[in-house]
């Protein structure tokens, strides 16, 4: 039977419109869920349930008058290095364990100025880049659900919440969204705000949405989007109708793969669902052709990701180094290691990204949108982080993010959906990226797959055992739940 | 820096990034963004 838990974004405003259900019951519905799943999951970091009802009974309201706004009793998630006025918001460190910010993160204030509800903080890597041994693949709980917004992507795969916000440095969103299923939007460099985040790198940070959908992502980026005075980097563009076009098909558009970087290092399974989603789209209509990007390969990306994020994170974090005991153990590496960041290397880091702008901007005059594969492997299990190439076995944070640093790098919006299961059954990834400011052609194209193959719609084993467990009434006196931060000990990498 | 790291690194201090025409970093890089990924 579908619960409201079971429901995406779209789903459950149309639900709310038909009068077929309620706010109240869709936040009942996804805390049921976690009750039954999380203390396996490990999804969600605190709980704020007294704030989600009282939103939610708002909602209904509103409903009720015909004053609904656009995400009206959605309930809702964050990666907890969004700042919650009123709410712990740690970081994933025992740095902030404590820390109750005063005001709430731009993109929070415009959920909540949409109708979204609050009902949970997530668990992230330690400031979105340490490491965090505790969130586990819903598609297999011996198995990471990767990060750094491991929470974010836990608890929308495992149907506990229909949206979330993560963030995405080198693969933030994109890789966890490939190995467990989802759908994860990597926007435009500047599209989304950032204040009130909580930063890694203020060169390659971006915030967006994880959902079920390409529909559902396309409703939340609608709210999130637009300039704030908060963000130096934010964007002016204007935000267009996102789901305006989303069913425009892909007849006509021409969709690019890349013959280099991309599918040099990659699982034969990954690149096989990656060229199938290509001749999925062909055979609706899009013509495919092989772009070039010479450039992916000369330039050394993951020296360009990882230069500008040690600098980086090791200035933002110069403020609290006196406390460096209280940093996990991965984080206390990076950290070290940015002190040893030559100023003419993070300079010659900056220039070389725009030529690998430049090759980019070549390639899309002959294609629309290009296809990558969302992630070079599925998810390793917690007790054997290796990226399973073939018959090979790799250092898993030396491949990691070949696919998807690269676009954080140049600043390109992509979404990542699910291109189907592997031989052992677990999810695979397919990357749909775009010119900057053009998120609506990655929702028009990744929709349309989404339509022809239902690949995001295949649940994991544990939802399939969750629907015949008992269902025992749910609590609403709840008020905040936290649960402790627990940093990964000094053999965890993820 | 880290010794795994040191052969990407001393890849990328030989990527050749030309003396002229000058430009600025991380400014030309944010332009070609808003600018919607072209140069002109």
């Amino acid at each position: 039977m579908t619960e409201l838990a079971d429901l995406g974004v779209a789903e459950l405003l149309e639900a709310y419109r038909s009068g077929s259900a309620s706010p109240v019951e869709a936040v009942k519905s996804c805390l049921a869920r976690i009750d039954r799943l999380d203390d396996r999951v490990n999804a969600v970091l605190t709980l704020t349930v007294e704030r989600a009802v009282d939103a939610a009974k708002a909602s209904a309201e509103r409903w009720a008058r015909g004053e609904a706004r656009p995400l009206e009793g959605v309930p809702y998630g964050l990666k907890d290095i969004i700042a919650t006025a009123g709410i712990r918001t740690t970081g994933g460190s025992a740095v902030y364990a404590d820390w109750v910010p005063g005001s709430s993160a731009a993109l929070v204030d415009r959920l909540e100025a949409a109708g979204a509800a609050l009902l949970a903080k997530l668990y992230t890597f330690e400031f979105a880049g340490g490491a965090n041994a505790t969130t586990c693949n819903p598609w297999d709980l011996e198995r990471t659900a990767a990060g750094s917004s491991s929470g974010s992507v836990a608890a929308v795969a495992a149907r506990e919440l229909p949206l979330t916000i993560g963030t995405d440095t080198g693969g933030s969103i994109a890789i966890p969204a490939a190995f467990a299923g989802v759908t994860g939007l990597k926007p435009t460099y500047g599209r989304v705000p950032r204040s009130g985040i909580m930063p890694l790198s203020w060169t390659l940070d971006h915030a967006g949405p994880i959902t079920r959908s390409a529909e559902d992502a396309a409703l939340a980026l609608q709210v999130i989007a637009g300039w704030d005075a908060g963000d130096p980097r934010s964007g002016r563009a204007e935000v267009p109708d996102y789901t305006a076009g989303i069913d425009g098909g892909v007849d006509g558009l021409r969709i690019g793969v890349p013959t280099d970087w991309f599918f040099d290092v990659c699982d034969p399974e990954v690149a096989a669902a990656t060229h199938e989603a290509a001749r999925e789209l062909e055979r609706a209509g899009a013509t495919v052709h092989e772009v070039a990007l010479p450039s992916t390969r000369q330039v050394q990306l993951h020296a360009i990701e990882l230069t500008l994020v040690y600098a980086e994170m090791s200035s933002l974090h110069s403020v609290t180094l006196d406390r460096l005991d209280e940093y996990g153990p991965e984080y206390q590496r990076l950290l070290a290691r940015g002190q040893f960041v030559h100023a003419a290397d993070y300079l010659h880091a900056l220039r070389a990204r725009h030529l690998v702008q430049l090759d980019f901007e070549r390639a899309f005059e002959a294609v629309d949108a290009m296809l990558v594969p969302g992630c070079v492997c599925v998810a390793p299990r917690h007790d054997h982080m290796v990226a399973k190439i073939g018959d090979e076995e790799l250092p898993l944070l030396d491949v990691i993010s070949r696919t998807t640093a690269v676009f954080d790098i140049v600043g390109l919006p992509t979404i990542t959906v699910p291109s189907g299961l592997d031989a052992q059954g677990l999810p695979m990834g397919v990357a749909v990226a775009t010119r900057p400011y053009d998120e609506a052609t990655c929702f028009r194209v990744a929709h349309a797959f989404q339509r022809l193959t239902g690949h995001h719609r295949q649940l994991p084993r544990l939802l399939e055992e969750d629907a015949a467990a008992e269902r025992a009434p749910v609590a609403l006196d709840r008020g905040v739940v936290e649960k402790p931060i627990v940093t990964a000990t000094k053999d965890d990498i993820w | 820096m880290h010794v795994r790291f040191r052969g990407e690194l001393e890849q990328l201090r030989s990527v050749r990034l030309e003396f002229l025409p000058p430009y600025v970093e991380p400014e030309t890089a944010l332009r070609w963004i808003e600018n919607g990924g072209r140069s002109e």
